[in-house]
């Protein structure tokens, strides 16, 4: 006999002969059981309520309320708990006994024969074992599935209100959704608009569904919210993202990720895709007329290297759409086949502009969704007119020149950056030459940090830690800043015949010594100064110094490197003036 | 899914079939751990040629074994993707992390 079966339970025993309870009582206490006794059918339903116990023993000819009456009361009352009924009859009695056996669960014939009690007895013990058992693991299973949501509240909670700051939705110019496989979400989108009115998108995708997979998101959200505010360019804020899934997450954990930068007035965007399906760049008709495929592995899986950061540039013209989705899309059946864009061209190109984002999604459910699904749309404007030139920006520059020089009060500004951007938009600069604002903000950027304030380059971006010091290193010397000014100047130019906007950046620091760069810089991947000096480089026509390393002369041409290497000179202007006059 | 794991030489080929995901893990794990774990064993090659499908927690399994074979200083190789995990491998852009074949 097992342990179990051993262990004793409590049997209530009903009968209304004095002579009958005490010999079961004896015999049940003997084998180990707890016994309570009643006298009649009303007794023991009475008991069964107080004592509830694990089996009926009962007889059913009894006074007051009989053994059939007592059993239908004490089924009705046992609720989800069964309690076993085993009744005590004579032999005899062949309709009482089939009476009994539809209320009860096994049947004793009287006079009692204990070897034969002992071995029911036997049985529905285990049967009871067997119950416990089960009700203790039910309630385990019951409290963890409680616990289970509540965390899964206070989960959500926070997910939701994460979500809730990220920019909504806004018409047309951007639509997003997100259909989670699970009751949480791996993928998200966020949005997020620059001061000078770039818009930052982000769609990333983690590894797995669920709740996992949504907290992987979450360390996203925080920089990608608080650069994009800043106005960061996205080379620079997917680079903090891959750091900060690298510090944080469990080496098989990472998240496929693809940023955008939509500048609308300038018509351009810009994007990084990293480990996601292709970003498509349509046509108003819904024909691909470009496609950015994954550049890079996921974020938190790369070292910290910049090279790895660098983005795509795209014209954006009049009605265009930049079409975003994750694998929970792409990878759907119903886009099944050797390339997942032509059946998803054909789909776009039937479906009316506005309505493309639903129709992907809800093809993607219609064909059975297996994953989190995830797809943003950004709409380029009906009315800008011409190509990466909007219907509001002068079609023809009249202002040639800005110039002006920043004291320490302007440096301390917060927006300078932008507000100097904002200027030059207004003069259709940014319009003309998509490469400005990043070009402009990378050379600020230094001439201010390293320049003006003398901040080493090396430890910058090493690791999260390392990077936060240094901004408050930043903060704390630009506080104490007394004297120091930037001056800033942009001119038209010509080179080769076409249009060109010349910078000048310079500072009155002390200059960075020379020989630094520009060859042997690539190789630094911790020389934050000298990466924005490649990026710059790559952007621009031209980069220079002078000698005493602080000042910079940049020339940029007016459409965005990538362009011109695709389409050379489809959209640059003529230059005006005759003699072109020489870079400094 | 299945694994077999055979030794050829001085290379550990490990032979994965049908659906290669997160159920798979710990199996996975044991399977890999056999073939870094024997010291005749110079390189390990992950043969996907029978996997028909392969999901982005399969990635991560792969980014695990990368990991752990540089900590014991064997070279690592995927061979023989095809179809939707060829795809996916692209997506991923695996080829920057592990060698192809």
């Amino acid at each position: 006999m097992d342990a179990s079966v051993g262990s004793g339970i409590k049997v209530l025993v009903a009968d209304d002969q004095k002579a009958n309870r005490h010999i079961l009582e004896v015999f049940l206490r003997r084998e180990g059981h707890t016994v309570v006794v009643a006298n009649d059918g009303a007794e023991a339903v009475a008991l069964h309520r107080q004592e509830r116990p694990d089996l009926v023993l009962m007889d059913i000819m009894m006074p007051v309320m009989d053994g059939l009456e007592a059993a239908r009361l004490i089924n009705a009352e046992s609720g989800e708990i069964h309690t076993p009924i085993l009744f005590l009859s004579m032999l005899n009695d062949r309709q009482t006994m089939l009476d009994g056996l539809e209320l009860a669960d096994d049947f004793i014939p009287k006079p009692i024969n204990f070897g034969l009690l002992r071995a029911k007895l036997r049985a529905f013990i285990r049967q009871v074992q067997i119950h416990r058992t089960f009700r203790v693991q039910q309630r385990r299973i019951e409290l963890y599935n409680e616990e289970m949501r509540r965390e899964s509240e206070v989960a959500s909670f926070i997910l939701n209100r994460v979500l809730a700051h990220t920019e909504p939705p806004n018409g047309n110019a951007l639509q997003y959704k997100v259909v989670p496989s699970a009751l949480f979400s791996g993928d998200v989108v966020f949005a997020r608009r620059t001061p000078s009115g770039r818009l930052h998108v982000l769609l990333a995708d983690a590894v797995g569904h669920g709740l996992p997979a949504a907290i992987n998101i979450l360390p996203l959200f925080f920089p990608f919210d608080g650069m994009s505010r800043k106005g960061y360019p996205i080379s620079t804020v997917a680079r903090e993202l891959n750091r900060r899934i690298r510090d944080l997450l469990p080496i098989d954990r990472f998240v496929a990720a693809t940023l955008v930068s939509i500048d609308a007035e300038a018509g351009v965007v810009e994007i990084w895709n990293g480990g996601n399906p292709p970003a498509l760049l349509v046509r108003p008709d819904g024909r691909i007329a470009e496609r950015v495929d994954s550049m890079q592995v996921a974020l938190g899986i790369n070292e910290d290297d910049p090279a790895l950061f660098v983005t795509q540039r795209l014209p954006f013209s009049a009605g265009q759409q930049l079409i975003l989705f994750s694998d929970g899309i792409w990878e759907n059946p119903a886009f099944a086949g050797e390339d997942p864009a032509t059946p998803m061209e054909a789909l776009l190109a039937a479906t009316p502009a506005a309505e493309r984002m639903d129709a992907l999604v809800a093809a993607a459910i219609a064909a059975g969704q297996g994953d989190d699904l995830s797809a943003g749309v950004l709409t380029q404007r009906e009315a800008v007119s011409g190509r990466g030139r909007p219907a509001g920006a002068p079609a023809k520059l009249t202002t040639d020149r800005l110039s002006m020089q920043l004291g320490v009060e302007s440096l301390r500004s917060a927006g300078i950056v932008e507000e100097i951007l904002a200027m030059a938009g207004a003069l259709g600069f940014v319009a003309h030459f998509p490469n400005l604002p990043s070009i402009f903000s990378e050379l600020f950027a230094n001439a201010l940090e390293h320049g003006i304030l003398n901040l080493p380059t090396g430890n910058k971006y090493r690791s999260s830690e390392g990077y936060l010091e240094y901004f408050e290193e930043k903060e704390r010397r630009l506080a104490q800043l007394a004297d120091g000014f930037i001056a800033v100047e942009m001119a038209l130019d010509c080179v080769g015949g076409e249009q060109a906007l010349r910078l000048i950046v310079a500072d009155s620091g002390s200059g960075f010594k020379p020989g630094d760069l520009p060859a042997d810089v690539v190789a630094d991947a911790a020389g934050a100064a000298q990466r924005g000096l490649r990026l710059v480089s790559d952007m621009a026509l031209h980069l220079s110094h002078n000698k005493q390393g602080n000042e910079a002369i940049v020339l940029i041409g007016s459409v965005s490197h990538e362009e011109m290497t695709m389409q050379p000179s489809s959209s640059s202007a003529p230059c005006e003036r005759p003699e072109p006059e020489r870079a400094r | 899914m299945q694994i077999t794991l055979r030794a050829e030489d001085k290379r550990a080929i490990l032979r994965l079939t049908g659906r290669f995901e997160f159920s798979m893990h710990r199996e996975f794990r044991e399977a890999v751990d056999t073939a870094l774990q024997n010291k005749d064993v110079e390189s390990v090659v992950i043969d996907l040629a029978g996997v028909e499908y392969l999901d982005s927690s399969a990635l991560g399994m792969l980014l695990m074994l990368r990991d752990r074979a540089n900590t014991a200083k064997k070279s690592l190789s995927l061979a023989s993707p095809r179809g939707m995990v060829k795809q996916a491998l692209e997506i991923a852009r695996f080829d920057k992390l592990f060698s192809i074949a």
